[in-house]
């Protein structure tokens, strides 16, 4: 009851949130201050094929956002986006970003404030509907939660005037949520600490490489330490506006130590490449890799060889970029002592809208 | 124009090396990477197991087991409890415990008055308690269990066995659950955090189990 009383209240603020935007006397006032509405709908459909599939096999409204920005005066500017997801067959609206950001304050620095995604690897900065593929890799699945993992805090991103121009990322957040949540958590023994250092390699003036390494830190309330390091690459081959040729790869590696001090390690990858056919259509394939290093057998306390792998190959029409019509065939499967214990193969339809401004794509 | 071909020449220098390096990994890991058995499951001469509920067992003490399957690290998984509980003598299970079943999820099943079951969760200093009525007057509790240790609160849902199987918040209300921790998850439920461990057992009289399934596929994703 409590849960369902908390939900109607935020969607009646979001609500009145927008109204009050709406409300504004003319719509040349509101072009005045400069505030952009985007609105996005990211529809999804899987279909499985194999008997050990999980796929929902139902048109799922997998996320409604809601997004507004604007420059709040001659400092500032702030965000605000909400998310309206379906879990369980029931619409649930989250908070997702809200939060004030400046770049005029401290010469080539951008401060940040307030509740955003954190700014490690490359998924985890990105809004969902805004991934080049479907579904997540298991790797970010597992460690990040479906979406990604997003906290109120502080966050500062410091160009280093080398010669190889370097960005630093370092930000603190709360902690008393990571990932998957529907509580409120409570107070880390040390809250979540981040930070990513990154460089673009370019190529030409339309085309680059970028590479950044992450580390992630908390300690919960229950003193069980986590620790995330990561690299991500993107490079892009463009032509005119059109991408050609799109490479994007994770690899994490997750340390756990217990507060009864035992220690566990996953690690997990993806490649994905996608190639440009021509102005609106493009097809892509991904591999995805992963591995519980100190998985043990119950009994024997010996170690588990365990494996698990993904693949996928898509086709993505996108008339303009408000809009995006993907499918995608993908085959998952894991594998522990010989034996295939999980084996999930789809088909997925997914359909991407986007209604009013997007702010623009880091690279 | 001379600077970018020199700059490219030398991405594709780094390009050729990493791929050297990770075809390196792959071939010195090969059997780590394709998740071949390794007898990982072989006892060694002097240790006995035994067989509860259908599933192999360690024997921890003259009451505590530690039963075969071990889930996954920051997962979530499916557990179908078949036991009998007599007054006077509750039956303990553990899930994503240590080995010594320790730091991990506790469900204690127990005769109370008019022969009804309670069953008392407990985690992290945090607990929660549930008078089943499905099972009074019957000897035979027969329960699913999902455990979602994926979640920052650990998340408890508990079916009869059979269905149905809900997974709403207002499960329990609507009778398609017996027990929904997320019904409490801002009250006794609140902040009590991941359970630390992987393994699962119970402590009790093994003669009191009739079937034992589990770690499997968590039935619900919620």
């Amino acid at each position: 009851m409590q849960n369902q009383m908390r939900k109607y209240l935020s969607l009646a603020g979001i609500v009145t949130c927008l109204l009050l935007c709406l409300s504004r006397s003319a719509y040349g006032d509101m072009l005045g201050t400069g505030l952009e509405i985007s609105v996005s709908g990211d529809l999804v459909y899987d279909q499985g094929v194999n008997s050990g599939s999980k796929a929902d096999e139902k048109l799922r409204m997998r996320g409604a956002e809601i997004m507004l920005y604007a420059p709040i005066d001659h400092k500032f500017e702030g965000v605000l986006s909400a998310a309206a997801h379906d879990e369980n067959e029931e619409t649930v609206f989250e908070l997702h970003e809200l939060f004030m950001s400046s770049s005029k304050l401290i010469p080539r620095s951008t401060l940040k404030a307030g509740q955003y995604f954190l700014g490690i690897g490359r998924l985890n900065r990105f809004h969902q509907h805004d991934w080049p593929f479907t579904r997540a890799p298991k790797v970010h699945r597992s460690f990040f939660a479906e979406e990604g993992v997003f906290d109120a805090g502080l966050e500062y991103g410091l160009v280093i005037p080398t010669k190889q121009v370097l960005n630093l990322t370092a930000g603190v957040t709360s902690g008393y949520r990571f990932g998957h949540s529907h509580t409120a958590g409570s107070k880390p023994r040390a809250p979540t600490h981040y930070g990513r250092l990154s460089s673009f390699f370019p190529f030409s003036s339309l085309s680059g490489l970028e590479v950044g390494g992450s580390y992630l830190g908390r300690t919960d309330a229950q003193g069980n330490e986590l620790r995330l390091v990561g690299l991500d690459v993107t490079g892009k081959k463009r032509k005119a506006r059109q991408v050609k040729y799109l490479l994007q790869s994770e690899a994490w590696y997750k340390s756990e130590l217990s507060a009864a001090n035992v220690r566990t390690e996953q690690v997990g990858l993806y490649v994905f490449n996608e190639f440009g056919l021509g102005q609106q259509t493009s097809v892509g394939f991904r591999l995805d890799g992963f591995k519980d290093l100190s998985k043990r057998n119950a009994l024997t306390q010996k170690k588990l060889n365990n494996v698990s792998y993904g693949s996928l190959g898509q086709f993505t029409y996108s008339p303009s970029e408000f809009s995006k019509l993907r499918a995608t065939v993908s085959h998952e499967f894991q594998r522990e002592e010989g034996k295939t214990t999980e084996e999930d193969t789809r088909v997925s339809l997914q359909l991407i809208f986007i209604i009013g401004s997007h702010p623009a794509h880091a690279f | 124009m001379i600077q970018n071909i020199g700059r490219k020449s030398q991405m594709y220098k780094m390009y050729k090396m990493v791929c050297l390096l990770v075809s390196m990994f792959c071939l010195n890991g090969c059997g780590d990477l394709t998740g071949d058995y390794t007898g990982a499951d072989r006892l060694s001469p002097d240790t006995a197991t035994l067989k509860v509920g259908g599933v192999e067992a360690l024997s921890l003490s003259s009451s505590a087991y530690l039963l075969d399957g071990t889930a996954d690290k920051g997962g979530a998984h499916s557990f179908r409890l078949r036991f009998k509980v007599k007054e006077n003598s509750p039956m303990k299970f553990y899930f994503f415990a240590s080995k010594k079943l320790k730091n991990g999820l506790n469900i204690v099943a127990t005769r109370i008055s008019g022969k009804k079951i309670k069953l008392d969760m407990s985690l992290n200093g945090g607990s929660s308690s549930k008078v089943l009525n499905a099972f009074a007057g019957e000897d035979i509790v027969d329960i699913e269990v999902d455990v979602h240790n994926d979640h920052e609160d650990l998340h408890l849902l508990v079916w009869e066995h059979g269905g149905p199987y809900g997974d709403s918040e207002d499960c329990v209300d609507e009778n398609t659950c017996l027990f929904n921790s997320e019904e409490f998850a801002f009250d006794s439920w609140g902040g009590v955090g991941e359970a630390a461990g992987v393994y699962w057992g119970f402590r009790g009289l093994k003669s009191q189990i009739l079937k034992l399934e589990g770690p499997s596929d968590a039935k619900s994703d919620a």
